[in-house]
């Protein structure tokens, strides 16, 4: 996956929350971002996807900038977003929510078959006419990756899909990740408190401490090295 | 009952409802705006009087046929609020990075009231302006209730602008935008909408709603310079009474306060009238404060 983001630094007014991330080594299909509670993770993803505007630093995509851009364009460019709470409609149908997804798809044809699409793909095709807000935890959340997948783009920030759902539900989502994953060609950043849930389902993790990224490997590196266990899994 | 009694019932039951198509298409523009924006417009009355005094600049100054008078109000209208939305809400927001809290639009337009208020007073003088009705004659329902057939055009055309804007928002890319910012407009940012460029199309909107309700109500009432901050606030009782934001909501509430009030002059002084919406407001406020329909 072709991101890069060289030495960004970003935050919310004047408190700055990412102090210089760099993250140019390998993406895989689904990649963690992992760290504790105010390491930086989830305002990466919105610099990333132009909510917040990097105050330094650079960031490419597809060997494109797209610092400071605006989030149409960043969709326009593969990148969809999925908050971490309260982002759908959800006085709307499960239809109007993907219409929604693909906006930025003119063709009436191939929205309607791209709303298909992402039906059949989560199981939501006998609900389409249902509210979103009507729907259980789990589906609310599948529908809201099932939207940003609309545009069929090339990488999905996802803020953390286990958020406030049930462990069960939590598998019926990350299941349907990787289902994604084997029939397209998106890529997943996926921001995860539950450090244990993402090594075992991400292919590559990287780690955020106090606005930084501290390491990036194969899951397997953080359950091998000791150091990294006892930063970030709380383990000797 | 007798004939006179239900005659009378049926008469002010009539002009209630027709009162109501004015009152749906007035305060249906000021709910939009709420739910969209959180915009408490405290100007709204002020987009009916500048609808009001551009179909008397038509009609009676220019000579023009009403209709195009009308074409005339619906265009200047949305040049009115396409005009508040650039010179007063814009520039906040970019000043701020943000949508400012609703406290500071009610002050914004609070001061966009008095200063349409008054550029109205100085252009247009304090005299009351009147506009002959251009539809004569009276329609006759059952022989038992007369009413002229202006009332019947105007709530006709109210309720067929109120329709085709709901039309507008159901089933058009535009609306379906709309609705989005009106839910959640972070995540209508996500999936690419233009916010901002949904905020000045609902300004636009409300801009024509306001106006063409001032223009369509003024061969009925006077025009003066504060013709519409009455209105306004009658159009707040019916916004709560229907739940604030929520659309079909204002079209209920605007019934329910219009034929109220047409029913309850039947038996009190028409001095009072103003009274019953606001009862009605409080006593809804106090059962149940989300409003019929459940607004935010």
């Amino acid at each position: 996956m072709a991101l890069q983001i060289e030495e960004v630094h970003s935050g919310y007014g004047d408190i700055e929350i990412l102090k210089g991330v760099h993250l140019t080594g390998a993406l895989g299909k689904v990649t963690g971002l992992i760290g504790p509670n105010g390491a930086g993770k989830s305002t990466l993803l919105k610099t990333i996807f132009g909510y917040l505007k990097p105050s330094k630093g650079k960031i490419l995509f597809k060997d494109q900038e797209i610092t400071n851009r605006s989030p149409r364009e960043i969709l326009e460019r593969g990148i969809s977003y999925v908050a971490q709470t309260e982002g759908l409609f959800p006085h709307m149908t499960v239809k109007e929510n993907l219409r929604l997804g693909g906006f930025l798809i003119r063709d009436k044809k191939l929205l309607q078959d791209r709303i298909d699409w992402v039906l059949n793909l989560s199981n939501l095709k006998g609900r389409a006419r249902q509210a979103a807000g009507s729907l259980s935890g789990g589906e609310r959340r599948i529908l809201e990756i099932g939207r940003g997948l609309m545009l069929d783009p090339d990488l999905v920030l996802l803020d953390e899909p286990s958020a406030a759902l049930a462990p069960l539900l939590v598998d019926y989502v990350f299941n349907h990740i990787r289902q994604i994953n084997d029939q397209g060609k998106t890529s997943f950043l996926i921001v995860e408190q539950n450090v244990n849930l993402i090594l075992e389902r991400a292919d590559y993790v990287y780690a955020m401490q106090l606005g930084t990224v501290a390491h990036g490997g194969p899951p397997e590196d953080f359950k091998r090295d000791e150091r990294l266990r006892k930063l970030f899994l709380g383990k000797g | 009952m007798d004939n006179a009694f239900l005659s009378s019932l049926l008469t002010a039951l009539v002009l209630g409802i027709i009162i109501s198509g004015i009152y749906a298409l007035f305060a249906v523009g000021l709910s939009l705006l709420f739910g969209v924006m959180d915009i408490v417009n405290v100007a709204h009355g002020e987009l009916f009087t500048i609808g009001a005094y551009l179909a008397f600049i038509g009609i009676v100054l220019l000579l023009l046929h009403p209709l195009l008078a009308l074409v005339g109000v619906i265009v200047g209208s949305l040049a009115i609020g396409f005009g508040a939305y650039f010179l007063t809400i814009r520039p906040l927001h970019h000043r701020l990075g943000r949508r400012p809290k609703a406290p500071v639009y009610l002050v914004l337009t609070l001061g966009l009231s008095i200063f349409l208020q008054n550029i109205v007073l100085a252009m247009a003088g304090g005299n009351f302006k009147v506009i002959p009705s251009y539809i004569s004659g009276t329609t006759n329902f059952l022989n038992l209730v007369f009413v002229s057939r202006y009332r019947v055009f105007i709530f006709l055309i109210s309720m067929a602008v109120v329709m085709g804007l709901f039309l507008f928002l159901k089933y058009t890319r535009t609306g379906l935008a709309i609705r989005a910012v009106k839910e959640n407009s972070a995540a209508a940012q996500a999936v690419g909408i233009k916010v901002d460029q949904i905020y000045l199309i609902t300004f636009g909107l409300v801009g024509v709603l306001a106006g063409l309700s001032g223009a369509l109500l003024t061969p009925i009432y006077r025009v003066f310079p504060t013709v519409g901050a009455i209105l306004t606030i009658k159009a707040f009782a019916i916004i709560v009474l229907g739940g604030m934001g929520n659309l079909v909501g204002a079209l209920i509430g605007s019934f329910v306060i219009g034929i109220s009030e047409s029913i309850a002059v039947m038996f009190i002084s028409t001095d009072w009238k103003d009274l019953v919406a606001f009862a009605i407001m409080i006593v809804i406020l106090i059962i149940r404060p989300s409003g019929i329909m459940k607004g935010e």
